[in-house]
């Protein structure tokens, strides 16, 4: 497999990996860009010995490691756009705004994980990659694998607990129009 | 050894897994794609970076990329900035459904009974109600004595809305009869944790009746209607609170915000929730400044002041009164057109807020 087939049937996994790591949209691209940079300079010592995709999340990791450590020297502000700043037509805002806060809610959550666990959460449950796979992409044993996936599952739920709670004040007032509005048979 | 079952195998609760919330939000995870043309944008990147690829016959050295997308899809995108680019596109790509699915996901999300309601969450959440609250009635008390096109049922409606929000922050049953809230001078906000915490508590019984499924999943419709009644704005507020602290895609903004490490989550501490909450003040009261110019007839002076809150605070937690009160204030300067696109946009944006009814007015 040539470096352009690998970038072509991976580039997907790339992204999204990076994204679930913690890699903020406004980087991403450039993250990316240098994951297929290291890609492109170690493809040839690559052998097979392991699954591609595997192979390529520990890149993955270590560029969005690197990342995480760098952000917090020099903070960006370049993805600060307002929303709706751009009357823009061919922008489809509702949209935007929709997927954004959506993930907005899930990036809150994984952001309180380790990296290391982040990492084995979001490929099992995100992912779907099996124990062993997640193992050897991250070069650790299947042990630590479920128990980093233990302890993050627990700090997923702890978070989204919180989350929650916090959002459940706010759903009060939707919830009380509804039935308002139920009342008033507008609808 | 084997592995666990995935939590989005296991059905709701099923086995001690994710609650029907949490694995809403893993969906929105799985469901995760890269935006149309970012794949040949970083393709151009790297072989400007490597050169041409001297590997196999698929090499590129025009620079091309790599998939059959088509030709003008970079470009085009390439015109608008990263982030637009990156989330309009992406957006684009996901299906319809899938894109009904995530809305569905935020809206449970946003109504989800939790178990623990925190002070310091509870604070923060006070201060953006509040903030937001307070703004709603000033605006619209501001713009209710500007000619408006269809303006006396929206304005009352909108009226109805603020009024409500209002009682609330005073602890009043929220079914009381709606009242205008008092248009404030000063906001203080921050003074009201421990009574909107305590609210917090007493109001997880009142959703008790709340339908659990209920959100967008009927294409936007529910949470349309409950904008055009009038929803608080708390709710709105608060939503929006949680985009622009939470804001995942935008490192710049979490640091300013929380004023903690990179992608660090909401930071609970006093200190931190004492700044965002002097944050917001400091953006109410801008943006009340720029809503008193409004009332005065400057609506250049208000498209200044408004500039500067959007340069000071792109994310802003009142980002939808500043759209609003900008939307009005172009209205004014005559600039009829880009009211209207503006005001489309804000509609797409946020179709349940409680400027939506109003603003319908302004779309052309």
């Amino acid at each position: 497999m040539n470096f352009r087939e690998v970038y072509e049937q991976h580039f997907r996994f790339v992204w999204r990996s990076l994204r679930r790591l913690g890699v903020r949209e406004s980087d991403v691209q450039d993250a990316a860009q240098d994951v297929f940079l290291v890609v492109h300079r170690k493809l040839a010592e690559f052998e097979g010995k392991s699954k591609l995709s595997t192979w390529l999340f520990g890149i993955c990791y270590r560029v969005a490691s690197d990342r995480k450590k760098l952000a917090h020297e020099r903070r960006r502000a370049d993805g600060d756009e307002p929303l709706l700043d751009c009357a823009d037509e061919r922008v489809d805002v509702a949209a935007v705004a929709e997927r954004r806060q959506a993930l907005a809610v899930l990036e809150r959550m994984l952001d309180e994980l380790p990296l290391e666990q982040r990492a084995v959460f979001t490929l099992f449950e995100l992912e779907e990659m099996t124990g062993e796979d997640i193992a050897e992409a991250l070069g650790i044993s299947v042990g630590t694998v479920y128990s980093r996936l233990r302890l993050a599952r627990e700090t997923f739920k702890k978070a989204a607990a919180r989350f929650h709670a916090r959002d459940q004040f706010h759903g009060v007032a939707a919830s009380n129009l509804a039935g308002l509005k139920k009342a008033g048979g507008e609808r | 050894m084997s592995d666990p079952r995935r939590w989005l195998d296991l059905g709701d609760e099923g086995g001690g897994g994710a609650t029907p919330q949490e694995m809403d939000l893993l969906r929105t995870g799985r469901a995760m794609q890269p935006p149309a043309g970012a794949q040949d944008e970083v393709w151009r990147a790297l072989l400007a970076q490597i050169g041409p690829l001297d590997g196999g016959p698929d090499g590129s050295p025009d620079g091309g990329p790599p998939d059959a997308g088509p030709p003008d899809a970079g470009p085009i995108d390439a015109g608008v900035t990263a982030t637009a680019t990156q989330t309009g596109a992406g957006a684009g790509q996901v299906a319809g459904a899938a894109q009904v699915a995530e809305a569905a996901q935020v809206a449970e999300a946003a109504q989800v009974a939790g178990h623990l309601a925190w002070v310091g969450i509870a604070k923060s959440v006070a201060a953006g109600v509040l903030g937001a609250a307070l703004v709603v009635g000033g605006y619209t008390a501001a713009t209710s004595e500007t000619p408006q096109p269809q303006r006396g049922s929206s304005v009352s409606v909108e009226s109805r809305g603020a009024g409500p929000a209002a009682a609330r922050m005073r602890g009043a049953p929220f079914s009381s009869a709606p009242a205008y809230p008092p248009v404030p001078t000063e906001v203080t906000g921050g003074t009201a944790p421990v009574p909107v915490a305590q609210q917090v508590a007493g109001q997880e019984s009142a959703r008790g009746g709340e339908p659990g499924g209920r959100g967008f999943s009927v294409g936007g419709e529910l949470a349309q209607g409950s904008g055009a009644a009038g929803e608080p704005g708390s709710g709105e507020a608060a939503r929006r609170e949680v985009g622009a602290q939470g804001e995942p895609l935008s490192p710049g903004a979490s640091g300013r915000v929380s004023g903690t490490g990179e992608g660090a989550a909401l930071d609970t501490t006093p200190a931190a929730v004492a700044e965002r909450a002097s944050r917001l003040r400091e953006e109410s009261r801008m943006l009340g400044e720029a809503r008193d110019a409004l009332r005065r007839g400057d609506a250049g002076g208000a498209m200044q002041k408004l500039d500067e809150v959007r340069v000071r605070f792109p994310q802003g937690v009142l980002v939808q009164e500043r759209e609003a009160l900008t939307i009005e204030a172009l209205y004014r300067t005559g600039n009829r057109a880009a009211a209207s696109a503006r005001a489309a946009a804000f509609l797409r944006a946020f179709p349940n807020s409680p400027h939506a009814t109003r603003l319908q007015a302004f779309v052309q």
